[in-house]
């Protein structure tokens, strides 16, 4: 009966003093019976008692038996090996302080990075069956333009059947003025097709969702809030709905707010239904992504192949239409939703998890070594143990116990530097790594944590466990110097030591070739002049200034009266404005005059801006050829253009682009060409030049660029005044400098770039100390040897030279190594790189110099100690 | 027959012990000097040998242990045979008496 034998063993463990004193008193009794026999049989009580307890055997064996029997010996075993392990722990606070710190580190920061990579990587979408939901990259753009669009949604629905929703949203979630009540403010507003909510599966906090006819223009203004709008702007009324606000002027109804938590695409407040080319609230470019639900029955697979036949046929299609022109199709039309939703951060996410891998292991190996030198020290004590019988496995069980407790120790202490760590990756993070509101310590992490921890404790308390467990007992017990047992652990140390060098240099590679790329980065600039220009967004609604005459007045006044400001040397307006929110450009077709119609398609697509006169001055793009526009040509509205270096040598590499003409997209009369300015990387520097076309105007720009003489957030007040000096309604957004917006562009990688130098900066430093560490202990090993030296007539040069030349050559391995490695790992990182090459020989060799004199350093320092030994010391202590 | 000490199988001593015990429930010093007696003197049990078995058999369920008083008003613990132990010993018994008879078969023939 299994439940007896398990209510005994459950007795013995936890009455175990009731229990033993059972035992006893039976075996006492035992023997009283045999000594009263024996006693009656004649013989001296003294002589019965030896005779009793020959024939029962050892006592203390029986009792060990007895036990064993009861199958809980084992958990003695091990809480007395704890309690030992702890004790010996305690009795080193210098060591085991060390030895939990390096581990609550390293244990602590490979957490947090992997709350991060699980959060944002790992973890599944919180929206209904998010392994359904797919993406379709480009779609809009398929097909040059004729792709899908939210007037054919419905059709290319009805007509793909392997999925069975497609949904629109705008990832331009663009500013627009919310007033309700009379109180206006800025919300960010996105554009969605009306089954978005459904095709994620999201449920509506209050009210209700889309419905189909709220697709069709005029029938579209309704709208969704965001649950932290609701709280935050509306106070929680359960009354909202049914309520008008108005969006830039124009009344909506607020049908529903969304569930707590939700605010997809990123930042997202109001939700409104996009309604085709109807009256559209959101000022420029709209950049559509779509998703999809497959159906249930439907794989991955079956879709793609179902997409890529149904494009072909589209694009059979549209050649009969239209002979002669190319198509974009994609390569991979549908994609699971989640990978495209993290695709940017994915690869350097990963490569920070190694990162701090790796600074891990290094810390390991700091502890073992730690842990090696501290079992030399335990000779002594375990031939003792094994002399009294415990046999190897024993041995090693009780040594692995005490890493296992450091491990521990180090895991509790980790996910305290874990919390913290997190907050501060959080805070500091790019606001552009997606779900990042998602990220938190929970189950998953912990457990993380504890089976990292678990391993580290296996790892760095094997090696000195088999180790020790392998003593030469007569060795031990002879006393004395223990050279054999000294040099068969220092090989493993120096092998852990080779092994750390490498590892560190690896971190450091890319930690340079990082840096370098950020400097080159920063080196290629942008094409325009940042410093010193104040800019801002300015959105002019419709509603009130519905007339294009209106609104160049508008901004005619307000160029004028900023240029009359002080301290201001020019104001110009633009349509776009690079690295701004209002940075997404139409792109137009044109026909080039005398450049045959057959051309590639893409070759005839450029950006258009509209600027007003001064805006190259004002932003600091460097005229080529030709002139620039005058007041005049601004307001005339004149049919000119002026290109850019990129179109210039695309179209007339050889010619003199001033006097061509172009016509632009829907326009009948063509433009002339008067001016080529310099190329600008609109979305920051990562990005290669586009050909690019600017026309003067005033009435469909949205935002202004002032270049000041001094510092231009001085006159952020002074420029408010004097739009609200025209028009007391209009509130200005997305107020920064140039400086700013192209600061933020490349806060990713400066992010990226932070943590990778300093986990390569905590590699550094512990491989230094591991050096140092096994330097140290050499040096004490020897000191004998070295007095013995000394005493016969070495220099100190000699010494010196002695004791560093076994660390030189681990040192040089390990940079060897490490190069080595890195030469192939770097290229895993390729794709982060700019400007730079994954085996770049300057960052290599710089970073292996470096390395080499830090850790030549850390050898030199104990080494130097041994020079100054003083022989007659060093003699006496045998 | 001269006196010998016999080591015992663990699973032999089991048994004898269970047979011990058919009558009544007895302490451990009684089962050691019935058994001696029993076996005419011939089996020695080492006496410490007994109480480890004494444990696993009330691991097994085969016997129950009770705390009572002996015969002189000692503390002493008294293990009775269970109605599995009965069992056990029944199977048991019937085991080693084909095992022997054909141990002595063998034996006979060879």
């Amino acid at each position: 009966m299994w439940w007896r034998s398990f209510w005994l063993r459950l007795r013995a463990l936890f009455r175990k003093n009731r229990v033993e004193r059972d035992l006893d008193d039976e075996l006492r009794f035992h023997l009283e019976m045999q000594i009263e026999e024996n006693i009656k049989r004649g013989m001296s009580s003294k002589a019965a008692r030896h005779l009793a307890l020959r024939t029962f055997g050892g006592i203390e064996q029986t009792k060990e038996e007895c036990r064993e029997t009861r199958g809980i010996r084992w958990l003695d075993e091990l809480g007395r090996d704890l309690g030992y392990g702890i004790r010996m722990l305690r009795r080193s606070p210098g060591f085991t302080a060390a030895a939990v710190l390096t581990l609550a580190l390293g244990i602590g920061a490979n957490s947090a990075i992997f709350s991060v990579v699980y959060g944002v990587l790992l973890r599944p979408l919180p929206y209904r069956n998010p392994e359904r939901l797919v993406a379709l990259p480009g779609a809009p753009v398929y097909l040059n333009g004729s792709g899908l669009t939210p007037e054919n949604l419905l059709d290319w629905k009805d007509q793909i059947h392997t999925l069975e929703q497609l949904a629109l949203y705008n990832t331009m979630v663009g500013g627009v003025n919310l007033i309700c009540a009379g109180v206006p403010e800025r919300v960010d507003v996105t554009e969605v097709s009306i089954n978005f909510f459904t095709t994620l599966g999201v449920q509506p906090g209050l009210g209700r969702m889309f419905l189909a006819e709220e697709g069709r223009s005029g029938r579209n203004d309704v709208v969704v809030v965001s649950h932290g709008l609701w709280q935050r702007r509306f106070g929680s009324d359960p009354n909202l709905i049914g309520q008008a606000v108005s969006l830039n002027g124009k009344s909506f109804t607020v049908i529903g707010v969304a569930p707590e938590g939700f605010a997809f695409p990123e930042g997202a407040d109001v939700w409104l239904p996009v309604a085709g080319s109807a009256e559209r609230v959101l000022r420029g470019a709209t950049i559509y992504q779509v998703i999809g639900r497959l159906r249930p029955d439907a794989s991955l697979k079956q879709a793609r192949a179902e997409l890529a036949a149904f494009l072909e046929a589209k694009v059979e299609a549209l050649k009969l239409e239209h002979p002669g022109r190319t198509y974009i199709t994609p390569t991979s039309p549908v994609v699971p939703f989640q990978d495209q939703l993290v695709k940017t951060v994915r690869k350097g996410l990963l490569v920070l998890f190694g990162a701090v891998g790796f600074v891990l292991l290094i810390g390991c190996v700091n502890v073992t070594n730690l842990l090696l030198a501290r079992a030399g020290g335990k000779q002594k004590e375990i031939a003792i143990r094994a002399a009294l019988g415990a046999g190897r496995f024993r041995l090693v069980r009780q040594l692995l116990i005490e890493s296992l407790l450091l491990a521990a120790a180090g895991c509790a202490l980790g996910i305290l530097v874990a919390c913290y760590g997190l907050r501060f990756l959080i805070l500091a993070a790019p606001t552009e790594i997606p779900r990042l509101t998602e990220i938190h310590l929970d189950i998953w992490v912990l457990g993380f944590a504890l089976g990292v921890s678990m391993l580290t404790g296996i790892l760095v308390g094997l090696a000195p466990a088999l180790h020790a467990a392998r003593i030469n007992l007569n060795a031990a017990f002879r006393g004395g110097i223990s050279l054999g047992v000294g040099s068969r652990s220092g090989s493993l140390r120096h092998h852990l030591v080779v092994a750390e060098i490498a590892l560190a240099l690896i971190l450091m590679v890319g930690a340079g070739l990082l840096i370098k790329s950020l400097l080159r980065l920063v080196q290629a600039g942008t094409g325009f002049n940042p410093q010193n220009v104040l800019s801002m967004a300015i959105d002019l609604p419709r509603s009130i200034y519905p007339q294009p005459s209106q609104r160049a007045a508008f901004y005619q006044r307000l160029l004028e009266r900023m240029e009359k400001l002080p301290g201001v040397e020019c104001a110009a307006a633009t349509s776009n404005l690079p690295l701004g929110k209002t940075s997404a450009y139409f792109l137009v077709l044109f026909e080039a005059e005398g450049k045959p119609a057959e051309m590639k398609f893409s070759d005839r697509l450029a950006g258009e801006f509209t600027v007003s006169a001064d805006y190259f001055r004002a932003m600091g793009i460097p005229l080529l050829r030709g002139r620039q526009f005058t007041q005049k040509d601004v307001e005339g509205a004149a049919p000119i253009l002026i290109i850019n270096q990129t179109m210039a040598r695309r179209l007339w590499p050889d010619e003199d682009p001033i006097g061509r003409r172009l016509t632009v997209a829907s326009e009948t009369a063509p433009r002339e060409i008067i001016g080529v300015v310099s190329d600008i990387r609109n979305w920051g520097p990562e990005q290669e030049p586009y050909m690019e076309i600017y026309q003067p105007g005033l009435s469909f720009l949205s935002a202004v660029a002032i270049r000041t003489s001094s510092d231009p957030l001085a006159l952020v007040g002074a420029l408010r005044k004097e739009v609200r000096a025209i028009d007391k309604n209009l509130p200005l957004y997305d107020v920064m400098t140039m400086e700013q917006r192209l600061s933020k562009s490349m806060a990713q990688r400066r992010f990226m770039l932070i943590m990778l130098v300093f986990f390569a900066g905590a590699a550094l430093v512990l491989a230094a100390i591991g050096v140092y560490g096994v330097m140290a202990y050499a040096v004490n090993q020897r000191t004998h040897e070295i007095g013995v030296r000394i005493a016969l007539g070495a220099q100190r040069k000699d010494v010196l030279r002695l004791v560093m030349q076994k660390g030189s050559i681990l040192i040089l391995l390990g940079v060897a190594i490490g190069m080595a490695v890195a030469l192939v790992m770097t290229r895993a990182m390729a794709s982060l790189l700019y400007g730079v090459s994954a085996n770049d020989a300057e960052t290599f060799i710089a970073i292996a110099v470096s390395l080499t004199v830090v850790a030549l350093t850390a050898a030199y320092l104990p080494a130097r100690r041994a020079t100054r030994v003083d022989p007659i010391k060093a003699l006496r202590c045998e | 027959m001269s006196k010998a000490n016999v080591d015992l199988l663990q699973g032999t001593l089991d048994l004898l012990i269970l047979k011990t015990l058919l009558p009544g429930p007895m302490h451990g010093w009684s089962i050691s000097q019935r058994i001696q007696q029993l076996s005419e003197d011939v089996l020695q049990v080492q006496q410490g040998s007994l109480y480890p078995c004494l444990y696993r058999l009330e691991q097994q369920g085969w016997v129950a242990a009770e705390w009572g008083a002996s015969e002189n008003n000692r503390r002493a613990k008294y293990y009775r045979l269970t109605k599995l132990g009965r069992k056990q010993l029944e199977s048991e018994t019937e085991n080693w008496n084909r095992l022997s008879a054909v141990v002595a078969c063998i034996l006979q023939t060879a």
